[in-house]
């Protein structure tokens, strides 16, 4: 069927009761996950599973999606308010977020990274209904040497990560890198820095990683503030109404950033390996380097929070598409989605849009309903959470711990994870108080594993010839790019850097004495 | 002080010692559990765990979710599955390998646990275990486009023979069951064929969806969904006879090479189970078997019932036992200790 046909088809089966009440169970319980520090989509999706065997299969889709897509509208909630990421995708977000919190302007930045994840979520589910199959294919042609340029490239835009000593950024990176090595790994299943320990052999689990470098941490670094401010400096005024939302200014700010969130995200989605994290930390970098301002960057700047936020919805949105379309999984909530489809008998594969188009149609309908509940959901609930900061920090920050243990646990059943979480905890407090910035650390830790992976399958396949990073005209692009990148920052430090700096303060002084003479 | 200002003490200090009782009241409850039956009782009489070793959303955590629910409805008591990924399996078999033998624990076990022997650092033990039902069997494949010149094994041979360098595989993992059947196959062949390892037999098909690797030795359930589309063929399959669904698939000892062995998954317990507990057990398991939802589900996930039970299971799994250890050897991957 047809595209209109098609989408028709969509609405009348997601407008009825039931389906509109999975809809909204799913976002609901998306936001609620999103929002609760430590506990993630696929750990609820799990949960969550067995409930949808009495369901059918539409239903058990749409509550699924809703959930997934539904935490990343909540993500940025405590990533704003106490930068604790709600979710690991959201630790973009407290970079601006909370420094827009702390100046007083929760609110907006609340309110920004709604209207953003809408429009982003709705954007991605147009791409997704209408061009999905072509752009699976397209997909396909990211093997090992494009991904290896890709991710290249998002190497490259890590110094636009940093706001202050480019020298720790980098260290963080490579500290990152050493971190991802742990593990068995992937092409010859060596062990590296496992210790003999079972537990290191797949490796650090991310989530407790992200939650404890930048949730617990958070709350050691609270404990040093002395217990007479027993609640939080953001919010000593509590705003006016209008204050809530973001203004005119922050619109025009963030236009730009959100339309380009959006679409990067939606393709880095469904990229093999694309993952919300990678799209919204992309964003970030993009958004800095176009700047006008790049100094505003970790200040406060609503594009920070806009663009990574919108990128990060359009990912979600995107990562439905090789599943629905190849029945190829991007992460793991998709791969437990993929299992909630088979178990009711529903194959993922080429075929699902012609052997079930009411499960497709059906989803991708619900899914703007979706997005559009998440919106209305989501900005009353801005002067609640602002709301939120007037629990006393003994209060708050004990939940955090609670909910960032409880999340730690929950991904494998793990009691090793919560170690994990602690370890890392204590390490995110002792860099953070030295003023290393962690993010670098999370980019290098995600894409570093990736970054090695590919180049090695890449050059099983050619045989040892490095000739295949420029066979195709992807790979080559991506690299040309990367190239460009480098350049380009190598330039401005010239030209802005310390050694001119010197140069045209000598210059000065040389004409102020001339003056004299 | 105040006569106020001791009451509120008084209020604290009662509040304390009544939060006390209940913590110790709470604490002691939870482990005077009701001391195991008799052997001879009813069993179960509570929740019964599902352990599986792998990720939820999988297929053997699909097929632990499913047999769950038959089982609840017959034992009238919850079953529920618990997922302890890791390690390719190793954390959770291990867990499942120390565990209580009496019945409440189980696992959902694949052939991973034969190879983790040899390959994983810290090894499991085939022999930890009591074998109690076979659940399905999923045999490897020899998967090429469908727009690829070769119809059978030996063309896809003798092609490689003569084209080196230019035909790539794809496996599931560096460590995976699949690559060893690629190893195998071209050790006995005499061909090169290059193993690219990816993350999961998702990214494995991608890649030969998209045309940069030739073949993969993937799961022929994991496959189906590309034969319908047309996507892919499948030149043989390594069970050790065709199957009925596909009678025009071929199977590896029937192109000439002699790999029989498939991916088993099965209800194992920890080593020493009474025999009683294990045939109330399999009898329960025999009754879902027999049920309509098992067996729609097996057919649509395209799973061969592997109905072993007891020692025949065991015995299954020590005869290809040798056979794995020496492909494994064969593809330098021995890494215990």
């Amino acid at each position: 069927m047809d595209l209109f046909q098609g989408i028709l088809h969509g609405f009348s089966i997601a407008l009825v009761p039931t389906k509109l009440f999975a809809c909204f169970a799913g976002v609901l319980v998306g936001t609620a996950v999103g929002v609760l520090p430590g506990i993630g989509p696929s750990g609820s999706i799990a949960l969550l599973l067995p409930l949808t065997f009495s369901m059918d299969t539409t239903s058990a889709i749409i509550m699924l999606a809703g959930i997934y897509y539904g935490t990343m509208y909540g993500g940025s909630t405590t990533s704003i308010l106490v930068n604790v990421p709600g979710e690991a995708q959201s630790v973009v977000t407290c970079l601006d977020g909370y420094q827009m919190a702390r100046q007083g302007r929760a609110g907006p930045a609340l309110g920004i990274s709604a209207f953003g994840s809408f429009i982003a979520g709705t954007i991605g589910v147009i791409g997704l209904m209408v061009i999905a199959p072509p752009l699976a294919r397209f997909a396909l042609e990211f093997g090992p040497a494009e991904i290896f340029g890709l991710v290249l490239l998002a190497f490259a835009l890590v110094g636009y990560l940093a706001s202050g000593s480019m020298t720790k950024a980098l260290m963080m990176s490579v500290l990152g890198l050493l971190l991802a090595s742990v593990g068995m790994e992937s092409i010859t299943a060596v062990p590296r820095f496992t210790f003999g320990s079972v537990n290191l052999q797949s490796g650090i689990n991310l989530v407790p990683l992200i939650m404890g470098l930048f949730g617990v941490s958070e709350v050691l670094l609270s404990l040093e503030e002395s217990s007479s401010e027993g609640k939080l400096n953001a919010r000593r005024h509590q705003p006016k109404f209008w204050d809530l939302f973001p203004n005119r200014k922050d619109w025009r700010n963030s236009f730009w950033p959100i339309t380009r969130g959006s679409l990067l995200g939606f393709i880095i989605g469904l990229l093999p390996g694309g993952t919300g994290i990678v799209a919204s930390f992309s964003s970030y970098g993009i958004e800095k380097k176009i700047s006008r301002h790049p100094e505003r960057f970790g200040k406060g700047a609503i594009e920070g929070v806009a663009g990574p936020e919108s990128a990060n919805n359009g990912a979600a949105q995107g990562a439905f598409i090789p599943l629905l379309t190849l029945g190829i999984p991007g992460n793991a909530s998709m791969a437990l989605t993929l299992g909630a489809l088979r178990i009711h008998g529903v194959i993922p594969g080429p075929l699902l849009i012609q052997e079930h188009p009411q499960v497709f149609w059906g989803v991708v309908a619900s899914m703007y309903i979706g997005n559009f509940l998440l919106l209305i959901l989501n900005l009353p609930l801005i002067g609640i959470w602002v709301r939120l900061l007037s629990i006393p920090t003994s209060v708050l920050y004990s939940m955090i711990i609670l909910f960032c243990t409880i999340g730690a646990y929950g991904v494998n059943n793990s009691v090793f994870d919560i170690g994990v979480l602690f370890f890392f905890g204590f390490l995110g407090y002792v860099l953070k108080s030295l003023n290393f910035e962690l993010a670098p650390l999370i980019l290098g830790f995600i894409l570093g594993p990736v970054m090695e992976t590919s180049a090695k399958q890449a050059l099983i396949m050619s045989g040892g010839h490095f000739s295949i990073f420029f066979s195709t005209r992807i790979s080559t692009l991506l690299l040309v790019l990367t190239f460009l990148v480098i350049v380009t920052a190598v330039y401005s430090g010239i030209k802005h850097g310390k050694m001119s700096r010197t140069m045209e303060a000598l210059k000065r002084e040389m004409d102020a004495s001339k003056e004299k003479d | 002080m105040t006569t106020q200002k001791k009451e509120v003490m008084l209020m604290k200090v009662r509040l304390i010692l009544f939060g006390f009782l209940l913590f110790l009241l709470l604490s002691v409850s939870a482990f005077a559990q009701v001391k195991e039956k008799t052997e001879k009782e009813d069993f179960p009489t509570k929740t019964v765990t599902i352990l599986v070793p792998w990720a939820a959303g999988g297929s053997s955590d699909l097929t632990a979710r499913v047999l769950a629910k038959g089982l609840t409805e017959i034992w009238k008591q919850p079953v529920i599955v618990v997922n302890q990924p890791g390690a390719t399996g190793v954390i959770g078999s291990l867990k499942l390998a120390g565990s209580n033998p009496d019945g409440y624990i189980l696992g959902l076990i694949s052939t991973a646990i034969q190879t983790t022997q040899y390959i994983s650092p810290n090894p499991t033990n085939r022999n930890s275990y009591t074998y109690i039902i076979g659940v399905h069997y999923d045999p490897y494949t020899l998967t090429v486009k469908s727009d690829s010149p070769w119809k059978n094994l030996k063309a896809f041979v003798d092609y490689t023979k003569a084209n080196p360098g230019k035909v790539t595989h794809s496996s599931s993992g560096a460590s995976s069951t699949d690559k060893l059947v690629s190893v195998a196959f071209a050790r006995r062949s005499g061909i090169q064929l290059p193993d690219v390892p990816f993350e999961g037999y998702g990214p494995a098909l991608t890649a030969v969806l998209s045309g940069k690797i030739t073949s993969t030795s993937v799961t022929l359930a994991n496959v189906i969904p590309y034969l319908k589309s047309k996507d892919f063929r499948v030149l043989a399959v390594t069970s050790e006879r065709k199957l009925p669904q596909y009678p025009d698939i071929p199977t590896f000892i029937e192109s000439g090479i002699d790999i029989s062995w498939t991916a088993w998954n099965g209800i194992l317990g920890p080593k020493g189970m009474s025999q009683e507990r294990i045939s109330q057990i399999q009898s329960a398991i025999e009754k879902v078997y027999t049920t309509r939802e098992w067996k729609e589900f097996m057919a649509t996930q395209n799973f061969q019932p592997f109905t072993l039970i007891g020692n025949q299971f065991k015995s299954y799994v020590d005869g290809i036992d040798p056979s794995l250890k020496e492909m494994i050897e064969e593809a330098g991957l021995v890494r215990a200790k």
